[in-house]
Order: C-alpha cells, then structure tokens, then sequence
C-alpha cells in the first residue's frame, strides 16, 4: 500500500536519482516544517491563551478583592479610579465592569454608556471565563464573584488579538524557517544527491560499458560503503567476463580454424534442418556465401532431382548423395551425420564430402583401360583383316568364276552361298577396320542439327509406335566427318529402337556449351544390366542371338568418337531405360 | 526539475500550513458591543427598605454576618431590603439623619453622637451572651512583652474609626485618665475603620497594640480564632451599653414598629432563631437611653483632656 503509493510518487517524479533525492528530501522538510508550525501553533494558542487566562483570572479575582471594601461602602470614586488604574497599566484590557450580586452594573470602563447585552453574555456564577466575538476581535470575558457573588462580579474583557499575532508571528518566523530550510534543502540535497549518485553513475556507466561490448571496463571508486563492494565485485565480474570471453574466444577460433581445417563441408543444422553454420571448406565447395544459407534448409543444398535429403524417417540419409552449387552444377558427395547431442533432437553436424575428383579418377582409369584394350584389339583386328581381305577377295573371285561356268544349279546355289559368306566376312573386316583407324575422317563443318534430322528422316519407317523427341537447341558447326557421325547416330538410335518393347519414347537433345556440344539419345527401353556397362563399347559384344549382329555397332561408335576427339558416356537403368551422351568439341 | 509538479507538492504543504492557522477551540458567543444601553451608577431601590450596617466589623464580613438577617426581615417584611454600608461611623450617622436609610446598626457612641445632634432614635439592643453590655479589649501581639497600655508608649496603637467607643474613646478615656493622649503618648496611631481588621494589623504585628471591641474579640475568638489567638489582651475596660439598633426620627412609625416587632419576635422562631446564633445574638431587646450614659462621661472627659469634638 506505502510502497505502492511511494512508486506512485516515484513515478510523478520522474527523472534521476538526484532529482527524486532533492524531491523527498524537500517533500520531508516541508512536511516537517507543516508539521511543526501546527504543533507550535497549538503548543503556542493553548500555552498562550493558558496565560492570558491565568492573567486574566488572576486580575479578575484581584480586582475582585481589593473592589471588595468600596463596593460594600458604595464608594464608586474609589472603584472607578480602580478599574480606570488597571485598565490602564494591564496590557489587552478591552474593559471592566463591576455589578452588585444582582446583576445590577456599578462601575465600567466604557466611555459612554454600556452594552448592555455584554450582562448576559456571561452568566456563570463561579470564577469563569467567556470567549466573546465583538464583532471587531475575540474578547474573554473573565468573570470573579466578589464575597462568592454576594457582594457582586468582577467582569474583565481582555482582547484575544494580541495572543493571535503573536501566534500568527510565530507561526510565520516558523513558515519562513521552514522555507528557508527547504530551500538550503534544495540546495543540499542537490549537492549530496549528486554526491551520493556519483558511484551509481559510474556503475550504470560501466553496465553500459559492458552492454556495449567493453569487457573488462573497470570503475573507479574513493568511498568505502555498500556501493565500494558493489563497485568492487562489478569489477570483478567485468574482469572476470573479460577473461572468460576472451578464453571463449580463443578457443572457438581454435575449433574455427579446426573445422575450417578440414576439406570436407562440415554443416551445423538444428533440429528443423535449418543451417546454423558451417566451416570455410562448405562455403568453398557450395560457393554460397554464409549469408545466403544460413537459416535455411540444408535441402537447398541437394539436388533437386536426385538428392535424397532424408528417409521415411525425416533423418538424414548418410551415404552418397547428389549436391547442387550455387551455380546449379551437380556434384556427387558422401553424407555422414552425426546428432549434437545424443539422445536430444537439437540439431546434427553434417559432413559432406565432394567425390567429384574420386569419380573422374575412377572413369578416367576405366577409360583408359578401355581405350588401351580396344587399341590391342584394333591392332589385331587390322592385321588379321588385312591377312584376311586377300584370301577373301579370292575366295570371292573364284567363287565368281565357277558360278559363271557351271550350270549346275545344286553347284551355283552352294557357290553363291560362297560369295555371300566371303563378302559377309569382307564386310565384317571391313568393319573391323573401320574400327582399327584405318579408314580415313573426310573432315567438313557441319551442323549435327542437320544430321540428326537426315537421320531421322531415313529411320523414319523404322520407329512405328515410337514416340520420338527432339529438342535441339541451335548450334555451332563443328569439324567432323558427316558420314561417320550419321552413322554414330544410327547405330545408337538402332540400339534403341531395338531395346524399346512397348509405348517407346525416345529424346533426342543437343546443347551446345562454350567448348563443347552435347548429343544426349534417352530411351525408356529396358536398359542395360549392370554388369554388361562396362563391356558395351567392346568390339563383338552382343546381348542378340548369334548371327543378329556383329556386336560390332557400338564399338565403331565409340572409335568413331574417339576420333573425333570427343567422348560418348552411356547410363542407364535397368527398367527405366538409357541414355547415350556423346560430346564432341567445338 | 519539473516546475509544475514542484508547485502542486508546494501549494499542498502551504494549504496544511494555511488551514493549520484556522485553529480555534472554544465557541465565542456574539456581543455587541456598540449597543450602550445602560448607564453606571444607577442605584436606586426605591422600594426597598434600607438598613445601614456600620463597620464594627470590616464590610466584608459585615456582608458575610448581616446578609441572613437583612434577607429575613425582608422575607418577614415582604419588602426588599438592602444593605447599605459605609465606610465610617460618621457616614452612616449621616444617612440616618437625612433619613436615607430606614434602620441602621450603630456603635454606641456613634448613637450617642447622634441621638445628641440629630435625635437617632433607639429602636432595639442585641442581647448577647445574656448581657446588653460589652467591653473595650486594649490588645498586643501574643508574644509581646507589654504587659499594660503603659508599656505602650511611644509605640503604635490602631483605633477603629473615630466615632468608634470601644476603638478609640474608650482607650481615650484611659489615657486621659494617666494624664496622657493618643496622639502624644504612641508614637504613631491611624484608623482600621472595623475591629477584624485591628485585630488582624496587631496579629500581623502591623501594629504593637489596638483597642478593640470586645464583641468582634470573643466572637472571633469562637468562630475563628485564626487572628485572635495571636493576640493578648492586656486591657478590658469597664462594660458599656452594647451598640443599638437604630432608627431616624423621620422614620415611618408604622415601619419602625414592623421592624422593632420583627427583631424582637426573631429569635421566636426557629429560622430567625439559628441567623441569632450564627451571629452569637440571643435575641433582641428594647433598651433605654440610659444604657449609654457612661459612654456620655467618658466624652466628657475626654473633650475635657484633649478638646475631642465630635
């Protein structure tokens, strides 16, 4: 109730310490001062007015015994001359009147003729006293019995304005005191409030300090009070806070150049996913700034189309994973995550690591394995192709000739048959040095465009219930030889038509990039087993029966890339189908 | 520091001051003071009886042993009566002979004075302890050494009034006797104009030696010997004839006898009877002039000595 009235006031007041100090301590000495003139003035009014009485009584009651003897002896000269006496040396004397024990008036002071309602204005008959209102002033009207009223009263009217100006005298000295003082008050107050709040300033000063990231602000301080320890242990803890920031700080930047340290993106996610930090490497490898990520999801940082963020679960994955940079380019990248804290659902630190460099390592190696074993094979190939084309030219030739001169007709069918299978051979040796380099590339410009779309124009009967799609995008003419690269595409298309069992769809894309164009030839047919990827591109490898093909096709596909400088990939998936990507350079 | 808000709190504390200055406890009733109805000194009773109470005993008490009386022969008359005093013998016997007061109780030689000049009239005499007479008491303080009035010369003396008998003529007398006079004899006399108040100055030793009557003595011995036991008396006269009730010669006989019927019935009845005794009166009397004869001798003889006048 105080307190909540003391706020109040606190409240009104407003403003500093000082200025509360100096409020109070005037409110005090004004209350004080209040306080003080009302207990004088009353103090002063009764002691006063006791006196007045006293005085008053005891004039009255002098007056009384000495008016004794010439009231009984009717001798009003000599009472005359008696209250005209007192009357005159006694102070605050408004009049006096004597009556007989009848009421009967004798003697008086007033000048001239007397009031006569001042007869019952005070009718007690014991020694008293009457406070009257004259209409001028206040007089008490004391009354004293002479003889105990038998003889008659003694009435002495003594003014009461006197008592109340020095009352109101004394009142005002103590008004004036008070002000005075309230106003030294003021002034010291001031003084001793700005004193007093000085070490308070000094901590509120060093609490900003502080706030405002000035660990270790110490404050200065001379008195040895409550606000000394204060100050004291202020200065501690802001010493204390310094060095334990500084500790802090020391060892986040050890951890800082740790993480940063490590070449794999190490990610801190909190339990909704949303990135808190990560180290320099992540940065390096996602390009983002830490300004762009931070707060959001990890996701942003998979593919779209193959990254698999999490399980059914909502937990990470660990494993391989398809990464997105800020520049859209792919990367694979091996995930491990591993919570913050066990058992809470705070946030994981997630490592990712680029295997981009791993992959190509390992393509590269297979390339070259590849490329190593198709130039033995071609080498071979070549040489038995040529040991082979002259006894074939005249297995051919001689064949040719009987067929000309029998005319047995069981002879001429098995000699045909002789032809054919010569020429067969011739072709496949043909082929076979194709493969081995041996033919020569007719280097022209041309626009793969145009290819793309004379082939397409060729296989067209042959795609029936095949959807096919292109979406070719313009492109710079490019030196290769026309035939051959036609010849790439219809092998490949071929391949596809041939994989496709039922509502085939088959995409045809180019792109050009700034150093290279891109032909990339999807299917949805039924793909290629795992374990036949690598052998694809081999010369002789078929999946068809014997006879239904060389299992040459892609292999001089491949040489035919090859020679033009320019690299053909395949992926594919079993059910889901193929896709062939052939690059060459501009 | 905000003005305002200092100027609420200041005007708050000076209204506490104000209001602290608005104290007053007692009620005053309003006077005019300005109507004058009344003029002093008006004193007439024209209806009332008058008597005139001389100061053998000072005013005060006179007022304080008469009032009884004067109330019961009001009550017996149904006439108001007043009490007149003064403050001599002399002033009294003055009233009676311009017939201004109806009855008076005198000294005796103040009723010889005036039966002699002006023909006071005798109306009744107090009885007391049995005896119409009384004494003169020559009296020191209590712890004096004089033992007679002869010790006391050269001394001071304080008579009652002038016209006082056993105040002053009777001590007169005895000097003249010795061949001596008052003023000759003490060193210094002046007047107490009432016995009580002679009693007290020789108590107080005010005064060495007084001449008192005998009446106020015993009477104050009894009732309040609080002035009196201090006193010695070294000196009673021969007995006198006590001091009377009197009368003017002008008074309404049929007044006169009301009243003498009065006193002398009073101590018949029961209420008239305990004011007498309060005041050690056994009743009232008639007396003849001739009670005052030696009073009458002594004046003689002390005009003789000293040309005493009145």
């Amino acid at each position: 109730m105080l307190k909540d009235t003391v706020i109040k006031i606190n409240n009104f007041i407003g403003g500093g310490l000082v200025r509360k100090f100096v409020v109070w301590i005037v409110v005090i000495i004004m209350l004080l001062g209040a306080l003080t003139t009302i207990f004088v003035q009353i103090s002063l009014t009764s002691t006063l007015s006791e006196e007045l009485h006293e005085r008053g009584m005891a004039i009255s009651r002098n007056l009384a015994a000495s008016s004794t003897e010439p009231l009984l002896i009717e001798d009003t000269v000599s009472l005359n001359r008696l209250i005209g006496n007192i009357k005159k040396t006694e102070k605050d004397v408004e009049y006096i009147f004597i009556t007989d024990a009848k009421g009967k008036v004798l003697v008086h002071t007033f000048n001239a003729g007397f009031p006569g309602e001042l007869l019952t204005a005070h009718t007690e008959t014991s020694s008293s006293s009457r406070l009257l209102d004259t209409g001028d002033g206040y007089v008490i009207d004391f009354k004293a019995p002479i003889l105990n009223g038998r003889a008659g009263f003694v009435h002495i009217g003594l003014d009461e304005t006197s008592l109340n100006e020095k009352i109101t005298q004394t009142s005002r000295i103590i008004m004036m005191l008070t002000f005075i003082v309230g106003a030294l008050g003021v002034f010291m107050a001031y003084i001793a409030g700005d004193y007093l709040t000085r070490p308070i300033r000094a901590l509120v000063k060093g609490a900003e300090e502080i706030g405002r990231g000035n660990l270790g602000y110490q404050i200065e301080t001379e008195s040895t009070d409550e606000i000394h320890i204060l100050s004291k242990a202020f200065n501690q803890m802001s010493h204390n806070l310094n060095n334990s920031i500084n500790e802090l700080r020391t060892s986040e930047e050890r951890y800082k150049k740790l993480v940063d340290g490590i070449s794999d993106a190490v990610i801190l996610i909190d339990s909704q996913k949303n990135i808190l930090s990560w180290n320099s490497a992540a940065q390096e490898i996602f390009d983002y700034s830490f300004e762009e990520v931070v707060g959001k999801s990890i996701n942003m940082l998979y593919s779209p189309f193959k990254g698999i963020v999490t399980d059914n679960m909502g937990e990470i994955l660990d494993g391989e994973g398809v990464f997105i940079k800020k520049n859209g380019m792919l990367f694979p990248g091996v995930v491990s995550s591993r919570p913050l804290q066990e058992g809470a659902d705070v946030g994981r630190v997630v490592v990712i690591r680029d295997i981009t460099h791993q992959k190509e390592m390992k393509k590269l190696e297979k390339q070259l394995l590849q490329s190593d074993r198709l130039a033995t094979i071609g080498q071979l190939a070549a040489g038995v192709a040529h040991e082979i084309n002259n006894p074939l030219a005249n297995i051919s030739l001689y064949a040719q000739m009987l067929l000309k001169k029998t005319e047995d007709e069981n002879a001429k069918s098995k000699l045909k048959t002789i032809d054919d299978e010569a020429n067969r051979a011739a072709h496949i040796v043909q082929g076979l040095l194709e493969f081995a380099r041996r033919s020569e590339l007719k280097l022209n410009p041309i626009d793969i465009n145009i290819e793309i779309d004379k082939v397409l124009s060729i296989l067209n009967h042959q795609f029936n219930d095949i959807k096919v799609t292109t979406l070719l995008e313009p492109l710079p003419l490019i030196y290769a030889d026309s035939g051959q690269i036609r010849q790439v595409i219809i092998d490949i298309l071929t391949n596809s038509i041939q994989a496709i069992t039922k509502n085939g769809e088959i995409m045809i894309r180019t792109t050009a990039n700034h150093d290279h164009i891109e032909i990339s030839i999807s299917d949805n047919g039924y793909g290629i087993p795992r374990e036949n990827m690598d052998k694809i591109f081999d010369p002789f490898f078929t999946t068809k029966e014997p006879g239904e093909g060389t299992g040459l096709g892609l292999s001089i596909c491949y040489g035919i890339i090859n020679r033009h400088n320019g690299t053909i990939d395949v992926r594919s998936e079993v059910g889901i189908g193929t896709t062939f990507t052939i690059k060459l350079p501009v | 520091m905000y003005p305002e808000k200092s100027i609420i709190l200041m005007s708050m504390l000076l209204l506490v001051l104000t209001l602290s200055g608005c104290l007053n406890t007692e009620e005053a009733a309003r006077v005019d003071l300005s109507n004058r109805t009344i003029d002093a000194g008006d004193n007439s009773d024209t209806e009332s009886i008058r008597i005139a109470v001389s100061a053998i005993i000072s005013p005060e008490e006179t007022l304080v042993y008469y009032q009884d009386m004067l109330d019961y022969i009001s009550e017996k008359t149904g006439v108001p009566v007043k009490l007149v005093q003064r403050k001599t013998y002399q002033e009294v016997n003055d009233l009676i002979r311009r017939n201004s007061v109806d009855a008076a109780f005198v000294c005796s030689l103040a009723y010889v004075e005036g039966y002699d000049q002006f023909g006071m009239e005798l109306l009744v005499v107090p009885v007391m302890r049995g005896e119409t007479y009384y004494y003169s008491y020559i009296i020191v303080p209590k712890d004096s050494d004089v033992n007679n009035l002869k010790e006391l010369k050269g001394k001071t003396f304080a008579f009652s009034d002038p016209l006082s008998n056993s105040g002053k003529l009777s001590p007169e007398y005895i000097l003249a006797q010795m061949g001596e006079n008052s003023e000759t004899f003490f060193r210094l006399t002046f007047f107490t104009y009432s016995h009580d108040k002679s009693i007290e100055a020789v108590a107080e030793r005010m005064v060495d030696g007084a001449a008192v009557d005998s009446l106020v003595w015993d009477y104050k011995d009894t009732t309040d010997p609080k002035f009196t036991s201090r006193t010695r008396i070294i000196n009673k006269s021969r007995p006198y004839g006590i001091p009377p009730v009197v009368v003017s010669k002008d008074i309404d006989p049929e007044l006169k006898e009301r009243l003498k019927t009065i006193l002398l019935q009073m101590h018949e009845d029961e209420k008239g009877k305990e004011i007498l005794n309060n005041i050690m009166i056994d009743r009232f009397s008639e007396a003849n002039d001739s009670l005052y004869d030696s009073i009458r001798e002594m004046k003689k003889v002390v005009k003789d000595v000293k040309g005493y006048s009145n």
